[in-house]
């Protein structure tokens, strides 16, 4: 069911993208640990065996780093999506259309957050109205809610199967894109008659 | 009003103006050439043979905690008139102790004078900005600047060529002149040009300004205080010639730069000031030691300085409008000089010491001038902006809250922005920190800045300033259609 719309602090999604982050810079501080104890140690750098070895320590603990600075961006991503939602619901089905390639795609999801800045879906974001990338659309119908997506020369369309909106819930939801997006969703009832908010 | 008392109204002006700038300069000169390493100082020292590193620093400090705290002290114009008269009366008691020989007065001389003329120069500020519109204020400062340099090549000439006790006697003969000068200054709003009159000030932050001017400040006033330590002593076989040719290059410079056309991009003439230190330290470590080297580095050093200095204080000048209290902004500015030259001097001093093993203390020195020079362009490329942006900020301000809605109105539609980001934009254009426009609107400072970004992107710009000519250019554009 659908929440009050209001700030979410420290939902599930949050945590897990947290969680990784976390993982990763252990890790990272790990590799570099080993890094400077074997300089430290000293024979590093007169012994051939010594030298791969810190190599290797270095390049390896490049890649908890990379991913590091992954999940901080996500977290950043995710942070922003969490404190400005519009909708927040609990299961849903997601279809991925492509607008050039119209392949489907169906992933099944917990915890959904469509918010002005992106959409977070468990720990995985979809951002817009950042980087270039700008919100160009919103369909709500019942069961379903589909947001257009993308940079003047590609477009995405992510339709999030949810549960029927009540009239209230869909004035304020409505309302809410209107005001945050400057977008006007189009409301579909039944697949028959379309209407502008 | 009539022409008989627009006539008065000009006169009280000109008289306000011309006479502040006497008192100040005249009061300048002798903290040139006395209280801060003044010629005249060096000489009554030498002839003890005192030791004046100790008195130097403590003066320096002295200086810098009186122009800090002169802002919260001194409130209104009549206390500024008032710390003025105390400080000339006070400025020669205390220059009448080194007609003796050095004892502890010396070092309490130097602490209260140094300590009560930053307070007064920063007091300086109420007159400068009652007495002279902002875009003149460039003028004014440039005037105190070269009259009170004049004065000082004169106090260190009779200090240097006849004696320091002649230098002392003129020096107070001059405080005396600036305290029969500094009866005469007005102390209530008559002098105020009419334009002043029910202007309001400006409630747009300066913090952010204020700091890179100091920070703007700081780095020129570094190289000018090394120079200090590691030039001079190089040159001190030509005491005639550096008595009087020191400051010269520095009055021309400044001469020239006050004259300038107002078309004329000074961005340029800053980079040309950058590369003329750079070229003064190079001409100083491969030439020798001779009169005309001396003069080609003065010459380059003390011009590239006068071309700094008159463009930190035509800013300061400028900035004077938008605190209701002048001398705090004015003394915050000066404060970042005095730091600027004690942080000069020390790394100058810790370079050429004898004490300290150095292989080359002139290329250390030209290694710490490339450092700041190096910093300078884009601090000054950034204070630009910051300056764009608060000019723009400040006449935005001054619009009446309808007018400015009707623009945030216009930008909002021809944006294509979202009810929200057009509260965010009018806002934004009100001069708000993200902070603020994050507390009003319930929402997170990261997020406003996300909105700030979106705003940007869909005008295709880059700046709070730019989002401002947008709506000035749009007013324009209104008004020819």
């Amino acid at each position: 069911m659908f929440s009050e719309i209001q700030p979410i602090r420290g939902g599930v999604c949050l945590k897990t993208i947290r969680k990784r982050q976390l993982i990763y810079a252990g890790l990272a501080s790990l590799s570099v640990l080993i890094g400077i104890l074997l300089l430290v140690s000293g024979g590093v750098w007169s012994d051939i065996h010594g030298r791969i070895l810190l190599s290797s320590v270095l390049i390896v603990g490049l890649v908890p780093m990379a991913l590091m600075a992954y999940e901080t961006r996500k977290y950043r991503d995710a942070r922003l999506i969490t404190d400005n939602p519009i909708m927040h619901y609990k299961t849903a089905v997601i279809s991925n259309i492509s607008v050039e390639a119209p392949m489907q795609q169906q992933t099944k999801h917990d915890e959904i957050i469509v918010s002005y800045f992106g959409i977070l879906l468990n720990d995985k974001t979809i951002v817009f109205n950042q980087k270039g990338i700008r919100l160009k659309a919103v369909q709500i119908g019942e069961g379903f809610i589909s947001l257009t997506y993308g940079t003047p020369t590609w477009a995405q369309i992510i339709r999030l199967l949810c549960p029927v909106i009540d009239p209230d819930a869909m004035d304020k939801i409505s309302e809410k894109f209107r005001y945050e997006t400057g977008i006007n969703p189009s409301l579909i009832s039944m697949g028959i008659d379309e209407k502008r908010f | 009003m009539t022409n008989k008392g627009q006539k008065v109204a000009f006169h009280t002006y000109m008289n306000e103006r011309r006479l502040s700038v006497i008192v100040h300069s005249l009061i300048s000169a002798w903290m040139l050439a006395f209280l801060f390493e003044g010629q005249i100082f060096y000489s009554l020292a030498n002839e003890y043979d005192y030791a004046p590193n100790v008195i130097v620093f403590c003066g320096l400090a002295a200086c810098f905690a009186g122009l800090l705290l002169c802002g919260l002290i001194i409130k209104t114009k009549k206390a500024a008139k008032q710390l003025l008269l105390g400080t000339c009366l006070l400025s020669i008691a205390m220059s009448a102790i080194f007609f003796f020989p050095p004892s502890i007065l010396w070092l309490l001389g130097i602490v209260i004078g140094s300590f009560f003329a930053g307070a007064c120069v920063a007091a300086w500020a109420f007159y400068l900005k009652s007495s002279t519109p902002k875009n003149e204020r460039i003028k004014t400062v440039a005037d105190m600047l070269i009259l009170s340099n004049i004065l000082m090549i004169l106090l260190n000439m009779a200090a240097i060529l006849v004696s320091g006790r002649l230098g002392l006697a003129v020096s107070m003969i001059m405080l005396i002149c600036a305290f029969f000068f500094a009866l005469r200054l007005p102390t209530d709003h008559e002098a105020i040009l009419p334009a002043y009159i029910g202007r309001k000030e400006s409630y747009v932050s300066i913090t952010r300004l204020l700091v890179f001017l100091c920070l703007f400040i700081v780095i020129i006033t570094i190289n000018s205080g090394l120079m200090y330590q590691v030039v001079n002593p190089a040159f001190a076989h030509l005491e005639w010639l550096t008595s009087w040719y020191w400051a010269l290059p520095y009055i021309m410079a400044i001469f020239i730069m006050r004259n300038l056309s107002r078309r004329i991009n000074r961005t340029y003439i800053l980079y040309a000031a950058i590369a003329m230190i750079g070229f003064s330290f190079i001409g100083f470590m491969s030439l020798g030691r001779g009169a005309a080297t001396y003069i080609v580095v003065n010459t380059l050093m003390l011009g590239a300085c006068g071309v700094y200095d008159l463009f930190w204080w035509s800013v300061l000048g400028e900035m004077l409008e938008l605190n209701k209290n002048p001398a705090k902004i004015l003394g915050i500015g000066l404060s970042a000089n005095v730091l600027g030259v004690l942080l000069g001097g020390l790394i100058g001093s810790a370079i050429t010491s004898p004490n300290t093993y150095n292989p080359n203390p002139t290329l250390l020195a030209m290694i710490v001038v490339c450092i700041t020079l190096v910093l300078l362009p884009p601090l000054h490329k950034h204070l630009s902006l910051l300056l764009k942006d608060h000019a723009f900020l400040s006449e935005f301000s001054e619009l009446s809250a309808k007018e400015q809605e009707g623009k945030v109105d216009r930008v909002t539609r021809f944006g294509n922005l979202s009810e929200r980001e057009g509260q965010v934009a009018s806002r934004l254009l009100q001069g708000k920190t993200y902070k603020t426009i994050a507390g009003e609107l319930y929402i997170s400072e990261n997020t406003v800045k996300y909105y700030v970004k979106n705003i940007y992107s869909k005008f295709g710009i880059q700046s709070r300033a730019e989002l401002i000519n947008i709506i000035l250019k749009d007013e324009n554009t209104t008004i020819d259609k």
